[in-house]
């Protein structure tokens, strides 16, 4: 129940935080896209509001959009921005107001925000949780993901799990190395994790062949990315969108752009997807009050 | 250039022909339709194989991804033993980036090594036999794509690239095909044979029902020309076939009446021919009783003509001896024309007797065996006096075998003296020739003389009674007219003919023929 009781903390804390901000104006920019994907968009311009007291701007990105123009017409201090579209617009003006970005899984570049990957400490509770015998966490990464990894580390010596982790440059590196995991003898308490990175957890040839190859050798394997959990994989984390909105409006009134380095944080907030089949066929079975924390579960 | 097919034939009924012709052109159209047919479908079917081996040689090539890249051929082995288990797979290649060789799997042929270092970007046919088809795609490996909307979550999308990491090579073999092509031309050649038999058997009985009208019209119309009667068709079947049969019929019933006008004109010319020939008879007889009466009238007339002439000349005679006695000479020279014309007179009588008798049956023709020499004296006796006196040669040539004849001896004179004589008078300073010869049977009287000859009408008339060639001639030669009418009678009675042959200003030839015996 670890991970419930850093849920209720952080709520609390940013709730505070909210409270003390200053009354000033942001902006929140964030692409126009259409249904299902607009709810995350307005659940995290809901989590803002509740966060910051002052004037919001919303403004939604078409597809096409001339970001320098977008850029120049924005005349809040401060600005919050979201997708692919809103990291446009940051990029244009990170070096001259504070800016964070949400909804991407950014990496440390210059630019705060709160990256869609999920903080290792949450998702090893929720793997402390639904697979108890999970002693050593495998997880192979390409550069992008790996200013995570440290951090990774010392949150799971925290919770008592070996953190074996490898980098990798290429996706043939990274295959190479999941043979190899897939190769060795004891696999019964070990766990894969696959982070958010095009490269190791490639969704074509990667994801796959990993979850075939997990499912025949009872191996457990969790992921960030949300739709794993779909897929095969025994959870995956999806992101609270209102408590991100409600951290990236905590984040904004911290950020100072003169500052160096930018300031990124990895997702407190998640809840999970469970895919209950292989749950089953891992050999766990969750009572209705574990399954009550579930926020989806596979097959539904 | 004329158009000529056996099946066109006017030997061979109208049936046979339209089902030969419809039968050929439906096994024709079959065969087009045959051909065009099996080729769409095994070239459709072709493509399906194809699209079939492209997709399981895509299917490898998703599938061995991860094999390629972690290259450990165990992870392949699945992947190529299930490609392998398609029929028509019969050997499968995996290739590296480098194209060499990382698995393989059946018995995959060696004589390509030129297309097995074919980069290939897509999907393709890289080597084609008789036999199999060699299809090799590149194994990539694919940058994940989210939707629009869904890539708003994504950062580094944009610098995924698409990636070759090494080729799946597949050899499909053609067998299959080749079979399946197999049996769709056996099917649809069993199918056009069987549709253009039933066609056949359907057209056969279908024409049979609609020309059978036709033939028995064609039958009417053979009976009523082998027979002559004018049968009546029956008119039935198609519309065209009434039509003709009611035309036939309407032609046949004026026939009909044209036939019965005609054997009424018949019986009406038989019955006017009857009543003229009745007539005809009748003035027949009445011109024979009317011929008859005539000749016993002219051979009494003459009789009794004869007699007083006879007298005349008797007393003539013995007044002219009386004068002689008296040397009255004036007197004489008066006797003797009276004498000439008393026998120019009887003469006439004679020839008009001899004339009238032949016409009335009662002259008699008395055949003794005749010395042609004793006859032939008496004609030069005669005859050579009377040619000298318009100056003409006379001569006889003998060229007969036979010296003797069996015939009436005074009357073949009379015929030769008759025609010698005519001769001399239409004659000038000519020649008269009288040839005799004979051949088995005949004995011929040839006389030539070199005269004013004859007109081929005159030819022709020259033999009647009273006939002369002119008026003016006949005064100007004297005679009766009746010599060469009686002549042609009596050799005619002596069972013998006579011709002549002549050109005017070109003489005449007399020719006599007799029986030599009889």
């Amino acid at each position: 129940m670890q991970w419930y009781t850093n849920y209720s903390l952080h709520f609390f804390l940013l709730l505070s935080i909210s409270i003390n901000a200053y009354a000033e104006k942001v902006t929140v920019v964030y692409p126009d896209v259409k249904a299902p994907y607009d709810v995350i968009f307005q659940q995290i311009n809901s989590g803002i509001e509740t966060s910051l007291e002052g004037e919001i701007i919303h403004l939604k990105l078409p597809s096409k959009f001339d970001a320098k123009k977008i850029a120049q017409s924005i005349k809040t201090e401060k600005v919050i921005a979201l997708g692919r579209r809103g990291m446009r617009i940051a990029k244009q003006i990170y070096k001259e107001k504070p800016v964070v970005v949400g909804a991407l899984p950014i990496k440390p570049n210059g630019i705060s925000g709160v990256s869609l990957m999920a903080n290792p400490a949450v998702l090893f509770d929720s793997l402390h949780e639904l697979a108890p015998d999970v002693t050593t966490v495998t997880v192979i990464y390409s550069p992008a993901s790996a200013w995570i990894i440290k951090e990774a580390q010392i949150k799971a010596e925290e919770k008592g799990l070996s953190l074996i982790h490898i980098a990798v440059n290429d996706i043939k590196t990274a295959v190479k190395a999941y043979d190899d995991i897939f190769n060795g003898k004891d696999l019964s308490k070990m766990a894969i994790w696959l982070p958010l990175d095009p490269v190791t957890a490639n969704e074509r040839v990667v994801v796959p062949t990993i979850l075939e190859k997990a499912w025949k050798n009872k191996m457990v394997v969790f992921s960030s990315k949300p739709a794993h959990a779909k897929r095969g994989a025994l959870f995956s984390a999806l992101p609270d969108n209102e408590l991100l909105g409600q951290q990236l409006a905590n984040l904004i009134n911290s950020v100072n752009y003169k500052s160096r380095p930018s300031i990124v944080k990895t997702l407190d907030s998640i809840k999970l997807a469970v895919n209950l089949r292989t749950a089953a066929h891992l050999g766990f079975d969750y009572d209705s009050k574990e399954r009550s924390h579930f926020s989806l579960t596979f097959p539904n | 250039m004329p158009f000529n097919l056996s099946i066109f034939n006017s030997n061979i009924s109208i049936k046979s022909q339209v089902i030969s012709f419809m039968v050929i052109a439906i096994s024709l159209m079959t065969l087009i339709i045959g051909f065009v047919t099996t080729a769409g479908v095994n070239q459709q079917y072709r493509q399906l194989m194809l699209d079939n081996a492209f997709q399981i040689t895509e299917g490898l090539a998703k599938q061995v991804v991860f094999s390629l890249l972690s290259g450990s051929e165990q992870n392949a082995q699945d992947a190529m033993n299930q490609v392998i288990g398609f029929q028509s797979v019969s050997a499968a290649q995996l290739q590296l980036e480098d194209q060499s060789i990382f698995l393989t799997i059946g018995e995959f042929p060696n004589n390509n090594s030129n297309t097995q270092l074919t980069v290939v970007e897509q999907t393709r046919i890289t080597f084609e036999t008789p036999q199999y088809w060699l299809i090799k795609t590149p194994v990539k490996v694919l940058p994940d794509t989210n939707s629009s909307e869904a890539s708003e979550f994504d950062l580094a999308i944009d610098s995924q690239e698409e990636q070759i990491i090494g080729y799946a090579e597949v050899v499909y073999s053609k067998e299959y095909l080749k079979e399946a092509q197999t049996q769709v031309g056996l099917l649809i050649s069993i199918v056009g044979i069987t549709s253009v038999v039933l066609l056949g058997i359907v057209l056969r009985f279908g024409l049979l029902k609609l020309l059978k009208p036709f033939g028995a019209l064609a039958d009417t119309m053979q009976k009523a020309k082998a027979t002559g009667e004018h049968v009546l068709a029956e008119a039935q079947g198609a519309k065209e076939i009434k039509n003709m049969a009611s035309a036939y019929n309407s032609m046949m019933m004026v026939l009909d009446q044209q036939d019965h006008d005609l054997k009424q004109h018949r019986d009406q010319l038989e019955k006017e021919v009857d009543i003229r020939t009745a007539e005809l008879v009748d003035a027949r007889d009445a011109a024979l009783n009317a011929s008859r009466h005539k000749s016993e009238f002219m051979a009494n007339m003459s009789h009794e003509l004869r007699t007083p002439i006879q007298s005349i000349i008797g007393y003539g005679e013995l007044v002219t001896e009386e004068l002689e006695l008296e040397a009255n000479f004036d007197l004489i020279e008066d006797m003797d024309k009276i004498s000439k014309n008393s026998q120019r007179l009887l003469i006439l009588i004679n020839s008009l007797l001899d004339l009238a008798k032949i016409e009335s049956g009662k002259i008699e023709v008395n055949k003794t065996d005749v010395s042609l020499e004793s006859i032939l004296v008496n004609l030069s006796d005669t005859i050579t006096p009377l040619a000298q006196i318009n100056e003409n040669q006379f001569a006889i040539e003998k060229n007969n075998t036979v010296a003797r004849i069996f015939t009436d001896k005074e009357k073949l004179e009379q015929v030769l003296l008759n025609l010698l004589s005519n001769a001399c008078k239409f004659t000038k300073n000519g020649q008269i020739t009288l040839t005799i010869y004979n051949d088995n049977s005949y004995l011929h009287f040839e006389i030539k003389d070199t005269g004013i000859g004859l007109s081929p009408e005159q030819q022709s008339y020259i033999f009647d009674e009273f006939r002369q060639v002119d008026s003016g001639q006949a005064r100007k030669f004297s005679g009766t007219g009746l010599g060469l009418a009686i002549s042609k009678r009596f050799v005619e009675l002596m069972d013998g003919a006579i011709k002549v042959q002549s050109e005017l200003e070109q003489g005449a030839t007399f020719t006599v023929s007799l029986p030599i015996d009889n």
